[in-house]
């Protein structure tokens, strides 16, 4: 679903200046990264798409809806959240309650809120403990829960603020799976983040922030070679992209696997101008 | 005198039928820098409880073994008794928050005012912390108004001016931007080269690979593995136990099979490692080449 955002300002009201002057067009099924130190405004901009927070000026729409015309109970039918923390977010007594909390509320008959929950418990390794109280997870197991609930409205927008922060390795695996299914249903996929390595190997677009602006958008197969001073936004390359470049290469690979290609093939084997055996 | 000493630590939850820490036993000298890795769920914040006397006094539940701090028997000693002498930073920092304080100034005043710092002294200490953490601009904020990366700074700073000689941070970073979680580690870096004693339990295995003395790897509330980060950062037994390896050190071990890094080598854990040996290998194929060009 298009989203379309325009020109918005937003300051809150301790008068901290948040958003100034967003301009943005994310097309339907992009997935996106939105990375920038803390504070940048990442947050409080993903917040003015399902209608958390209110632009002081500017618009925002979601496909053919003006978010400023929806309350946030409205736009949750289209966007689907997941807040950083996951005890912001969730209250009830067992996963399963939480979980199908948004499909209840989106008024779907139980026979499909049962497949919705069973789905979206599915993808996150959650099915064993579907009874459990949320609280009786760690707060790895809460962050899934959050992010089932998320993936459980069947939103064509979904947006995850952090989704990897404080999971391990195999459970981050399994919020590369969560996107990759979504992607390949065509949703839109908006994820702010500091985890450079997820944002490469998972994500197709980067926009940066500072201060409340938008400083760079660009690919992130490209993003990383453009963002030539990247530590200035406090913000890391990629690991395999800082190995690439420690190795003498200028052009970026985003993975492991695209790393092992280029290093296997001559071009990586002869950067600065050297010849190759096939030259001679 | 060790600063942490565990001997034989086995701990199990109210309630639960299994223990969260087995067996574990291990000694800190004062001044080092450990870091402990796991899956979630593998006793990383157990132990972090445990190491500041929290477990069991506050948690109550089954324990045998015993934790030692600077001398000090935590069955024997309240957690009261402990403030002042170990920090603990909590992963999630609106539970460490006082939840009593208007602003980020006085929530780093509010830990010295508990452990009794006189309060012409109380100045200098909490303007240090803010600098060291960055929050110095945001003095006058409300701790409730900052993001999740400048609370978790602000938990940070409030252990940071108490100036424990122990320190025990749990996911310390979890909520920091990548340039914050390396200042946090340098902050840290720092501290042990005064002397004191940090535990720092986490998932950021770039920085623990750089910063870190040792690394203490747990699996199912056992110590697995503990070593020199770049013995057990790149062990098979980290990505068997749901810790994962750095992409360097996954680099090399999917490169073994396609030619690209002997066996024999060991498995970088650092960009620098990890480059050389690559390079190593570019020079060797080059050799092949021109071998292959020039037959005689």
């Amino acid at each position: 679903m298009l989203i379309q955002i325009d020109q918005i300002h937003f300051a809150y009201p301790s008068g901290v200046k948040a958003l100034d002057g967003i301009s943005l067009t994310i097309q339907p099924g992009e997935t996106v990264a939105l990375v920038g130190e803390n504070g940048s405004g990442k947050t409080t901009l993903a917040r003015h798409l399902n209608a958390l927070l209110r632009p002081q000026s500017g618009r925002v729409s979601v496909g053919d809806w003006q978010v400023s015309e929806k309350s946030p109970a409205q736009m949750a039918r289209r966007v689907a959240y997941t807040f950083q923390n996951p005890d912001e977010q969730l209250f009830c007594q067992k996963v399963w309650d939480e979980v199908a909390f948004g499909p209840q509320n989106l008024g779907y008959p139980p026979t499909q809120v049962q497949s919705m929950v069973e789905e979206a418990l599915k993808v996150m390794e959650l099915s064993d403990v579907s009874l459990y109280n949320p609280r009786d997870l760690g707060y790895s197991g809460r962050k899934r829960v959050a992010l089932s609930s998320a993936l459980a409205m069947q939103t064509p927008v979904l947006i995850l603020d952090e989704p990897t922060a404080g999971l391990d390795a195999n459970e981050q695996e399994l919020v590369s799976q969560m996107i990759s299914i979504l992607h390949q249903q065509g949703k839109t996929i908006l994820v702010i983040s500091h985890d450079m390595d997820f944002v490469a190997e998972n994500l197709d677009r980067v926009i940066l922030m500072q201060q409340g602006q938008i400083v760079l958008d660009a690919p992130a197969q490209s993003f990383f070679s453009r963002a030539k001073s990247i530590e200035t936004y406090r913000l890391n390359l990629p690991q395999i992209t800082r190995l690439n470049r420690y190795l003498g290469n200028s052009h970026d690979v985003l993975n492991v696997e695209q790393f092992l290609i280029a290093l296997s093939s001559t071009h990586i084997l002869t950067n600065s101008g050297r010849s190759t055996s096939g030259d001679k | 005198m060790a600063a942490i000493d565990i001997s034989g630590l086995t701990y199990t939850y109210p309630g639960s039928l299994v223990p969260a820490l087995r067996n574990i036993s291990f000694a800190v000298e004062p001044g080092q820098l450990v870091a402990v890795v796991g899956a979630n769920g593998a006793g990383k914040s157990s132990l972090c409880l445990a190491l500041a006397g929290l477990i069991p006094a506050l948690y109550h539940g089954q324990i045998q073994g015993s934790v030692t701090l600077n001398g000090m028997d935590t069955r024997l000693h309240s957690p009261g008794e402990f403030a002042g002498r170990v920090g603990l930073v909590l992963q999630n920092p609106t539970n460490q928050l006082s939840g009593m304080r208007y602003t980020v100034y006085e929530e780093v005043a509010f830990g010295l005012e508990n452990i009794g710092i006189p309060r012409q002294e109380m100045p200098p200490r909490i303007e240090h912390a803010l600098a060291l953490v960055g929050l110095t601009d945001l003095r006058d904020r409300s701790p409730y108004t900052l993001s999740g990366g400048q609370q978790q700074r602000l938990a940070l700073a409030s252990i940071l001016a108490m100036e424990p000689p122990i320190l025990i941070l749990d996911e310390p970073t979890a909520m920091l931007d990548p340039q914050g979680s390396q200042n946090l580690f340098e902050i840290v870096q720092k501290l042990v080269h005064t002397g004191t004693t940090v535990i720092i339990a986490g998932h950021q295995l770039e920085w623990i690979s750089r910063y870190a003395d040792r690394v203490i790897a747990l699996a199912q509330g056992e110590v697995i593995l503990d070593d020199t980060p770049a013995k057990v950062m790149a062990s098979p037994l980290l990505t068997q136990s749901g810790i994962g390896w750095l992409r360097y050190t996954l680099a090399a071990h999917q490169a073994i099979a396609r030619g690209l890094w002997p066996a024999s080598r060991p498995l970088p854990v650092t960009v620098e490692q990890a480059g050389e040996g690559f390079r190593q290998t570019n020079q060797r194929i080059e050799g092949q080449e021109q071998t292959d060009a020039d037959p005689d």
